[in-house]
């Protein structure tokens, strides 16, 4: 009788990547094909709007998101802890940041304000960051589920917030903060809603990051910990600290963005799944998508910041069947990496 | 005195909610973190609303049925087969989810609301205990029951037992996807009775979270169902009475979930309930010489 079995097997490096790079080519055509066909646009019109959200400058105001969580998470994902909680880790340093230029008097300050606000909402980002990480390594607690439910505290706190106690004096109807000060907001290109600094702080982690990986002991440990604890430990490095460090680092580079998020984009507090809208969660995405290697990093993320423009090309028509498009896209393209993966490992054999 | 009980035991919400985190805990207890319930709840809610609203009640719950299993069984093969990471292939499948099932909704709806189907209480009840009752002898009363948990415990150790962990795992998305669906069209029908786009949205995270709470046991898990259910439809009242705010109505499940397994974990308590130790391991079943 013929029975199906699937067997490991190793694709060379090149061969894998060159997968990766097909399925995401033609998951874009199945893509763009599609769109015209629910659009009603012809299929080379769908196609110029999707190469226009390539080379749109704004993919910057998605890649100043995506990067660097997807880097902190690589780095949490090397070490092979699920931190599911980018999202709720995000939330906690918008509300960081707002503090910082809403409620002290740094936030008047010229210059220091938004560096304080961003140091102040990574430390926020850590510590949340921190919570799962210590029940995870000193109690054994599954650390994607209570990532996870994180998330929507953080959310609802952040809703909480905007609602009650810090709920601006001149915002009539609408659940937000005040306005932050001047002097905390960064400046953004003009006509454009992303801000250079934090686009170039993105690729300075890039760089600091892949030198932590790869060329530090730190690193090279800290990516030995999913293959064998044991290993680890026999070096003589505490396999508990390396976790913990890696966590609170994903944790940090989080709530960096959130603050980022509010000083650059929102300008105010806004509701926690507003601030978050999802990013979070596809950011992990991004991390993976990318191999969880940096350089991986800043092209994954490029590609799916491009997505998430075209997204807003195609809401033109009925904003909610854009989105509703977008996100059936998005996911289907995700998927299909999933099965990319799988090609790369496996092999399905009948015998 | 029986009155007000059995309005809690039958609200609406409480046993859609209750189908929800039964069939969660069914597909988890055979080792699958099942992120991809809060997407098919989604989708199966809006197919449901549809179906209902252009065809009818009983064939509306015969395509619920139909689209729900069929997309459950899209995620059991990216478990089983492809191999894939359990929480990747849940973040990715929900998004689709989520698109396809406002897709269809959108295409396919004729107005915003539809007529309530009238249940008796004591029938709604009797679904809600009936299952839970149901759910926990599957599991633990029988063989069936018995494989799926061998598969969440340790995949390697049931397979050199004899279970054959895919099949398994397979059957026991169905029946989880099956009260999933039942759940979704008790929510459409009766409690709702309208949609909008990404209606249903968080409450398959919210069942995940509250299963996790119940320690994955159906019995503890029906209480705790309905105690949420009944919170959830008097928020409105707590606010207006205590001034509690929603958002720590809302954000309470989360944080109980938190406390309890703190306190399982840290106390002996953990020796004494079986959680499902492999849950979301990949788990690939080794070659044998032939």
């Amino acid at each position: 009788m013929a029975r199906i079995v699937v067997v490991k097997r190793v694709l060379p490096p090149s061969l894998s990547i060159l997968t990766r790079f097909l399925t995401a080519f033609i998951g874009f055509l199945i893509a763009v094909y599609i769109t015209s066909v629910a659009t009603g646009l012809g299929f080379s019109e769908t196609l110029r709007t999707a190469f226009e959200s390539f080379l749109d400058l704004n993919v910057f105001r998605y890649i100043s998101v995506f990067l660097p969580i997807a880097l902190g998470l690589a780095i949490a994902f090397n070490a092979n802890l699920w931190n599911l909680g980018a999202e709720g880790q995000l939330v906690m340093g918008a509300v960081g940041a707002t503090y910082i230029a809403l409620f002290t008097p740094l936030g008047k300050m010229d210059y220091i304000a938004p560096i304080a606000s961003l140091a102040f909402a990574a430390i926020i980002g850590l510590l949340w960051a921190l919570i799962p990480s210590v029940m995870r390594l000193y109690l054994g607690v599954n650390e994607a589920v209570t990532t996870l439910l994180m998330n929507y505290i953080a959310y609802y706190f952040s809703s909480y917030l905007v609602k009650g106690p810090w709920r601006g004096r001149g915002v009539y109807g609408y659940t937000t903060t005040d306005m932050i000060p001047d002097a905390s907001k960064l400046p953004v290109v003009p006509g454009y809603s992303f801000s250079w600094y934090i686009v170039v702080t993105a690729f300075v982690l890039v760089a600091i990051v892949y030198l932590l990986l790869y060329k530090t002991r730190f690193g090279i440990s800290l990516r030995a910990l999913s293959s064998s604890i044991a290993a680890v430990e026999l070096a003589g490095i505490s396999s508990k600290r390396l976790a913990l460090a890696a966590f609170c680092i994903s944790g940090a580079f989080a709530g960096f963005v959130g603050g980022a998020e509010i000083l650059v984009y929102h300008r105010k507090l806004v509701e926690g799944s507003i601030v978050g809208s999802g990013m979070g969660f596809t950011s992990i995405m991004v991390a993976w998508l990318g191999g969880l290697n940096p350089i991986g990093i800043v092209i994954s993320s490029y590609y799916t910041a491009a997505l998430y423009r075209l997204s807003f090309a195609l809401q033109i028509g009925s904003a909610a069947i854009g989105d509703a498009l977008a996100k059936s896209i998005i996911g289907t393209l995700f998927a299909a990496t999933i099965v990319a993966e799988f090609v790369s490992k496996y092999k399905i054999v009948v015998r | 005195m029986v009155e007000p009980i059995l309005t809690i035991l039958a609200d609406p919400l409480a046993i859609a909610l209750t189908l929800w985190i039964l069939g969660d805990i069914v597909v988890e207890r055979s080792g699958v973190i099942n992120l991809a319930i809060d997407g098919i709840i989604t989708f199966s809610i809006a197919v449901t609303f549809v179906a209902v609203q252009n065809i009818g009640y009983v064939q509306g719950l015969l395509i619920s049925l139909a689209s729900t299993i069929a997309l459950s069984l899209i995620f059991a093969t990216f478990i089983n087969v492809l191999h894939a990471p359990h929480v990747l292939t849940g973040l990715s499948l929900n998004i689709a989810f989520y698109g396809v099932g406002a897709l269809i909704g959108l295409r396919y709806m004729k107005s915003r609301s539809l007529v309530p189907i009238g249940i008796g209480k004591p029938i709604l009840a009797l679904i809600g205990v009936a299952t839970a009752v149901l759910t926990w002898f599957t599991l633990y009363r029988s063989r069936l029951g018995t494989e799926i948990r061998a598969c969440g415990f340790n995949p390697r150790a049931a397979e050199a037992a004899g279970v054959r962990v895919w099949r398994t795992r397979y059957i026991a998305t169905i029946i989880g996807y099956t009260l999933v669906s039942i759940g979704s069209y008790i929510y459409t029908t009766i409690y709702r009775s309208g949609w909008s786009q990404y209606t249903g949205m968080g409450y398959g995270f919210l069942a995940i979270t509250l299963a996790m709470a119940s320690s994955w046991h159906p019995l503890i898990a029906y209480p705790i169902a309905i105690a949420f259910g009944y919170l959830y439809t008097s928020s409105y009242a707590l606010q207006l009475l205590y001034g509690v705010p929603t958002d720590v109505v809302n954000a309470l499940p989360f944080m109980v979930s938190l406390a309890v397994v703190v306190i399982v974990y840290a106390t002996p308590l953990s020796k004494k309930v079986a959680m499902p130790k492999a849950l979301g391991e990949v788990y690939f079943r080794e070659e044998r010489a032939a």
